[in-house]
């Protein structure tokens, strides 16, 4: 044996989930052109949300709904081009996250399992690691499908280069809240096998008071005050409206109560497989 | 307590599961609430002793509970009742800490990235091991030498036979020395070549490293090639356990000979050879084949009356391969078979 330690420290653990991140990363980029041709269908989208949008901003002029910054109407604190730039960040928010609670769900179904749980590693750290490395390479591919169209139908919006490396980070909460959010649904595969039905229901729960495909300050008072205190906020509208409308403040504000909610969401995601482990029955076993 | 030299202490291992039964009308099958579960038991006062360096085959028919068992060593499932230990550890409550110590290879699942070389799955192992930097080089070219994987190493496995990611798949076990190997079904699926290739590297990884080797398989070649000791299991509990090469002679009792004469055989003659023990297989020109009952007869009362008897070519005394002896202590449900009482 020559291993050099066995200490569970958290620089060794940060080099595995690296490691493991980057061979995902690796391994999907073999796939590139095939994940930049699956991605050509958000062009359309934009297209439609771009006249639909358009169309909304031209017959919403009263003081009520849209007001005038610097000669462009704004709509629940949106102009027509940060929106739909914001609908490019939801976009790439929703579409690089993988279905993780599939790859769980299967993972338990089939007994692969037994090949996660025999290694030195986390069974929620490797396929974190795994949603982060292909996530990245996605919301790489998106953005820039996406922005290309933005940029084509609406032109630039202003863009601070210094923000980049926050939103990135942002990108890593946002994308591990989304991961807990699926993994949690998942592990429920340790009692019930199927777990798509819930994970259906919770998803488009997540979209609808996420703000997924509009803001939700678009939402009429009562509901957005509701909306405002449920954790969907944290994981779409929040990000994305910082990715449009970039400012450290809120950028420091969000990141806090991304870190909080991944504390807590992560608690529960331990909780779970701890107590589902337990009751493991491999397939054929 | 384990003791000095042993690496596996098992004692008393039981393992249920529960099961959702079927129901059988349809109504009481669309009820979320009538869902009915039962019991089923893979393991049942289990018992095993493994020393270091041996190699083991751990078999048994389908569902006897065979991989149900590397699963509680290797610390993936928990047992309802029963101890176990594995170098000194508690596979269940100690998994982390075991799985720097064990490798395993599963033959219907696979560690390796599809896309990716099997160096690319080796590397992310060196880290996932925390193996040195110097010596992991080391041992991953020793292995590629060992394994025969030089020409393929660059290839994605996707692209690779089955029999040349089983190489893979061992060496990427063995990367970071393990002291105990498990091995379920390494061979499922393997060609006769490859299946002969991957047990030669088994043997030589068991001689020339000193790891204990756990296999478990249907394929008798394996055990007989690989496994100087033998446990049974089936229905949960272990039916026999000893040396591979005793498993005939304990089990078998019939001894077939066949032989070449220079001579035709008569009818009359062949009918004379009948007696309490022997029995004629067949008896045709120059071919004369018959079985004996060791437990009644002497084989060499028979071999000695044959070969006096007939002006003899050549003869061959064979037992009965060793897969017929498995699926006999399989279908058997008489201890006996196995010289139990």
């Amino acid at each position: 044996m020559y291993v050099n330690t066995r200490s569970m420290s958290l620089t060794s653990e940060a080099i595995k989930l690296f490691e493991i991140a980057r061979i995902t990363l690796r391994s999907r980029f073999r796939y590139l052109w095939d994940m930049i041709g699956s991605t050509l269908f958000l062009a359309v989208v934009m297209f439609v949300f771009n006249r639909l949008w358009t169309v909304t901003y031209a017959s919403s002029g009263d003081a009520s709904s849209g007001t005038a910054i610097g000669g462009s109407k704004t709509l629940a604190g949106f102009t027509l081009d940060q929106m739909i730039w914001y609908l490019v960040a939801t976009e790439t928010i929703i579409m690089s996250m993988t279905p993780i609670h599939r790859h769980i769900e299967r993972e338990i179904r089939e007994g692969d399992v037994a090949i996660r749980l025999n290694k030195p590693y986390s069974f929620l750290g490797f396929h974190w690691s795994v949603f982060l490395g292909e996530g990245i390479l996605k919301a790489g591919i998106l953005i820039l499908v996406g922005g290309s169209v933005a940029l084509l139908m609406n032109g630039p919006i202003p863009f601070q280069l210094l923000s980049v490396p926050a939103l990135f980070l942002t990108f890593l909460l946002t994308a591990t809240l989304s991961f807990l959010y699926g993994s949690i649904i998942g592990l429920l595969a340790f009692w019930t096998e199927d777990v798509t039905g819930f994970y259906f229901i919770f998803d488009r729960i997540k979209w609808l008071l996420g703000g997924f495909l509009m803001p939700i300050t678009l939402f009429p008072d009562w509901l957005f005050k509701i909306v405002e205190w449920l954790p969907f906020s944290l994981m779409i509208f929040r990000p994305a409206s910082l990715a449009v409308k970039f400012d450290w403040s809120v950028w420091a504000d969000l990141s806090i109560r991304q870190l909080g909610l991944i504390l807590v969401m992560g608690a529960i995601a331990q909780g779970v497989y701890r107590l589902g482990v337990r009751r493991l029955d491999v397939n054929g076993g | 307590m384990i003791s000095m030299g042993q690496v596996i202490r098992v004692r008393s291992l039981n393992k249920t599961f529960l099961r959702s039964k079927k129901q059988s009308s349809l109504l009481k099958r669309l009820n979320p609430f009538g869902h009915v579960q039962e019991q089923m038991t893979a393991l049942k006062s289990l018992d095993l002793d493994i020393d270091k360096g041996e190699s083991l085959a751990f078999i048994g028919p389908n569902g006897a509970g065979k991989s149900t068992t590397i699963k509680i060593l290797t610390g993936i499932l928990h047992p309802t009742a029963g101890e176990a230990e594995v170098l000194g550890l508690v596979p269940w409550r100690d998994r982390i800490q075991l799985s720097y110590r064990i490798g395993s290879v599963f033959g219907q699942k696979s560690q390796l990235w599809l896309h990716l070389p099997a160096t690319d799955t080796f590397e992310l192992l060196s880290r996932v091991y925390e193996l040195d930097r110097a010596k992991f080089k080391r041992r991953r070219d020793e292995l590629i030498s060992l394994f025969e994987i030089e020409e393929y190493k660059e290839v994605p496995v996707r692209k690779l036979s089955l029999g040349q990611r089983m190489r893979c798949e061992i060496a990427a076990s063995l990367l970071h020395e393990p002291e105990i190997l498990f091995l379920d079904e390494p061979t499922i699926g393997l060609d006769p070549v490859a299946k002969s290739s991957i047990r030669d590297l088994i043997k030589r990884a068991n001689t020339e490293t000193g790891v204990t080797v756990f296999l478990t398989s249907h394929d008798a070649g394996d055990i007989e090639s690989l496994c100087r000791r033998t446990v049974i299991i089936n229905r949960g509990t272990s039916v026999f356990d000893g040396p591979t090469n005793q498993l005939r002679r304990k089990v078998l009792k019939k001894k077939e000979i066949d032989l070449k004469l220079r001579t035709e055989i008569s009818e009359s003659a062949a009918k004379g050879l009948v007696r309490d023990g022997v029995e004629v297989l067949k008896a045709k020109g120059y071919g004369l084949k018959v079985s004996v009952d060791t437990e009644r007869v002497g084989i060499d009362q028979v071999v000695g009356g044959l070969l006096g008897q007939f002006d003899v070519e050549d003869i061959v005394i064979a037992a009965a391969p060793l897969e017929e002896i498995i699926a006999a202590i399989y279908s058997s449900k008489d201890a006996t078979l196995l010289g139990r009482s």
